[in-house]
């Protein structure tokens, strides 16, 4: 069914480097066309604009803010009700996406997070009203509300409507089921549940959702757990699993591999503050300022907030106020 | 492997489609296939894929001209409408988008998932455009739907109609369900018609792509004639069987001519089918007496009548058979789409129909064609005319 996907179709993709040049392409478009618009001297440029390499760090950086966000989100009316896994997983693809076609500069990233979470929750069908949900967003709610309902069809139509995302844990729940029925061997397979989470957790955060299968992922994520346990599962991927078909299963363990290699690869200590800070600065100068909701361009468009625009105007927003929408500093997901 | 290495030689009209985001029947003007056949290598920015979109002309309002208004619902109008890019006639469902809670999940949920369902038997989504104060879906059109069909065809479809459009309701429902998408509102209203009789499940907006089986949600979602009994008795775990149900429903109203259920609210629908298929035991629903909910139902009993007496028709080609595995009182005992469409009922169509692929139509079966109804409606105007030519084959 993921074959049939726009996920499989149109957001998988070759490898890392193709992914990289999609965003260097973002950045290079954006710098491009405001840097004629504010009329930056083309020396001047690389100085005033954050480079691909930055944008990426920041990137990262909201990625991690976003599976903190989810996590620690409640209904503040039922403060029992988490979010479902999968609302997280979607949010962040739909995140990820997004600065695959757009840069940071146009649009910044701790409004695309809490649009994009928002977003997943009506397509996971996880009711929540946006007063509900705003309440869980730092500093100014009403504001918060507007912003995310502002961007809710733009980063739907950037995501080309393609909203339906397939996860891991399905594939997941097959292979325990099958690993229980055809592979006794491997005593009690429940045991591997709580190294499967951590490592989904963990892949959620790389690029391995943009390029593999969730079927792929689910296989990494099992034989990894498999391991830590020091169990070992080759007998049953290659005479069980794969049995009358040795040459998909030579492109499953090579896809395998690589997942495990991006995971464990990924730095996920998080971005030094000092160094995001600088970033931060720079962006709120080159950043798009129709697209600024704390800039004069941006109420100029928005006209019929006029009325009750004292919350717009009042609030200088300081961009070093972690609790500016709701994206707090986060610990690294080792540490969960 | 193929893309790949189609991609370092140059790009195929396949390639673009996939670049644009457009589907794979459209053609795409040569100019614009010339732009990127030269610079195959460079990734594609979000603002040359919009230009090259745009400059076809989608997700423009300008492309697409409104003529009637077809009817409105809660969240959405829908009108006929003309594509400048093909000449050919669209649906417009056009959503306000005045809502506190921004763009209405309906619409989103019934976007996403027409994105991912391709299939002959679903109907197809050309484009959507996005204004400031509205989001238009952009769909094939269809002339009719089963419900108009019926009423213009009066009392009863011909056995072999029934079967031709049973059998594309199933298979388009198999598709889905293979999908984990159920569609939850089935009913003659939302299954569209063209002229060759092909049918096309529409109106997607309570569908839901199910991840999570044990997940219960809103329980308001099936129009009560065709909302089976665990869900009128509030039962929230719904399962693909949930459309099963009323499939069986649809199949007696085409070949008796009549609703089955015709209740006007829950109580009246719940008393119809119980006095119609019999009050329920635990032997025909396990567990049925602890449902609360039951309880004012227990008494009197009914013992049932006979749908074949009801409907004479059913004796034919087993019908009757295949009927009653649709409208079984436990859900998880209902037949399901898959294995329905290999039911008896359907031999007269032939092995054919069976080998298709998603997009292939029935009609492209050899031997597989309406047969024109016993008694349409003389009266209806200018509209009948043409439609009625378009039956005579």
């Amino acid at each position: 069914m993921y074959g049939s996907s726009t996920q499989y179709k149109f957001w998988t993709f070759k490898d890392e480097s193709e992914l990289n040049l999609m965003r260097t392409q973002a950045n290079k478009d954006f710098i491009r066309k405001y840097g004629a618009q504010y009329e930056i001297p083309e020396d001047e440029r690389k100085g005033y604009f954050l480079t691909a390499k930055q944008e990426l760090l920041l990137v990262r950086f909201y990625e991690n803010s976003l599976s903190d966000f989810c996590r620690k989100f409640r209904d503040p009316r039922d403060q029992r009700i988490r979010m479902p896994l999968n609302v997280s997983s979607t949010a962040q693809h739909y995140f990820k996406r997004f600065y695959l076609y757009n840069s940071v500069m146009d649009y910044h990233p701790k409004e695309i997070l809490v649009t994009c979470v928002y977003l997943a929750c009506k397509i996971e069908e996880f009711y929540v009203t946006i007063n509900d949900f705003v309440f869980n967003v730092k500093g100014d709610k009403r504001k918060a509300a507007e912003i995310i309902l502002n961007n809710e069809l733009q980063l739907t139509q950037e995501l080309q409507f393609h909203l339906i995302i397939h996860h891991p844990y399905r594939p997941i729940e097959g292979l325990l089921i099958d690993i229980k029925t055809r592979f006794p061997e491997l005593t009690d397979p429940e045991r591997l549940r709580p190294y499967i989470e951590e490592f989904v957790v963990k892949v959620q955060l790389t690029d391995a959702i943009l390029l593999y299968s969730p079927s792929q992922i689910a296989l990494a994520a099992v034989t990894t757990a498999v391991s830590k346990l020091q169990e070992n599962l080759d007998r049953y991927v290659t005479d069980i699993l794969f049995n009358d078909n040795p040459e998909q299963m030579a492109v499953l363990i090579e896809a395998v591999r690589k997942i495990k290699k991006i995971v464990k690869s990924y730095d996920y200590t998080p971005l030094a503050d000092p160094l995001r800070k600088k970033i931060e600065e720079k962006l709120e100068v080159c950043r798009n300022q129709q697209n600024n909701p704390n800039s004069k361009q941006y109420r100029a468009n928005y006209t019929e907030w006029d009325d009750d625009d004292d919350l717009m105007v009042k609030q200088s927003v300081d961009i070093n106020d972690s609790n500016y929408l709701g994206v707090e500093k986060l610990r690294s997901p080792a540490s969960y | 492997m193929r893309q790949k290495s189609g991609r370092r030689s140059g790009l195929s009209q396949e390639d673009i489609n996939k670049r644009l985001s457009l589907p794979a029947d459209l053609r795409v003007p040569e100019s614009i296939l010339q732009k990127h056949i030269l610079s195959p290598e460079v990734p594609l920015s979000r603002a040359s894929r919009r230009q090259s979109l745009s400059e076809i002309g989608f997700g423009r309002m300008e492309t697409y001209t409104k003529l009637d208004k077809l009817g409105e619902g809660t969240y959405a109008t829908v009108y006929k409408g003309k594509s400048l890019l093909t000449d050919n006639l669209v649906a417009l469902k056009e959503i306000r988008l005045e809502h506190e809670e921004g763009a209405p999940c309906t619409a989103i949920r019934e976007v996403s998932l027409l994105k991912d369902l391709k299939h002959a038997n679903i109907v197809t989504l050309h484009d959507i455009v996005h204004t400031e104060r509205s989001l238009t879906l952009v769909f094939e059109y269809l002339d009719r739907d089963l419900k108009q069909y019926m009423d213009e065809y009066g009392s009863q479809l011909t056995l072999n109609n029934c079967k031709i459009f049973l059998f594309q309701l199933l298979r388009g429902l198999a598709y889905c369900h293979q999908r984990r998408v159920l569609h939850r509102d089935l009913k003659p209203q939302n299954l569209l018609i063209n002229d060759r009789g092909e049918l096309k499940l529409a109106d997607f907006g309570l569908a839901r792509a199910k991840s999570v089986p044990t997940k219960t949600y809103s329980n308001e979602v099936v129009t009560l004639w065709y909302r089976p009994p665990d869900v009128l008795l509030g039962s929230t775990e719904y399962s693909t069987q949930i459309d099963m149900w009323g499939v069986g429903c649809i199949m007696y109203e085409m070949i008796s001519g009549r609703p089955l259920f015709p209740g006007a609210t829950v109580e009246d629908e719940l008393q119809l089918i119980f006095r119609t298929l019999g009050t329920p035991t635990d032997e025909t629903w396990a567990g049925v007496n602890s449902i609360e909910e039951f309880n004012p139902y227990s008494q009197p009993f009914h013992q049932g009548e006979s749908l074949l007496s009801r409907a004479p028709r059913l004796a034919q080609d087993s019908a009757h058979s295949l009927l009653t595995k649709f409208l079984l009182y436990e859900a998880k005992n209902r037949i399901s789409a898959t294995q329905a469409i290999k039911h008896p009922f359907f031999e007269s169509l032939g092995h054919t129909v069976h080998t298709l692929k998603d997009q292939d139509s029935i009609f492209s079966c050899p031997g597989v064609m309406l047969t024109r109804e016993h008694n349409y409606r003389q009266s209806n105007g200018s509209h009948g005319k043409s439609r009625r030519q378009s039956m005579h084959f």
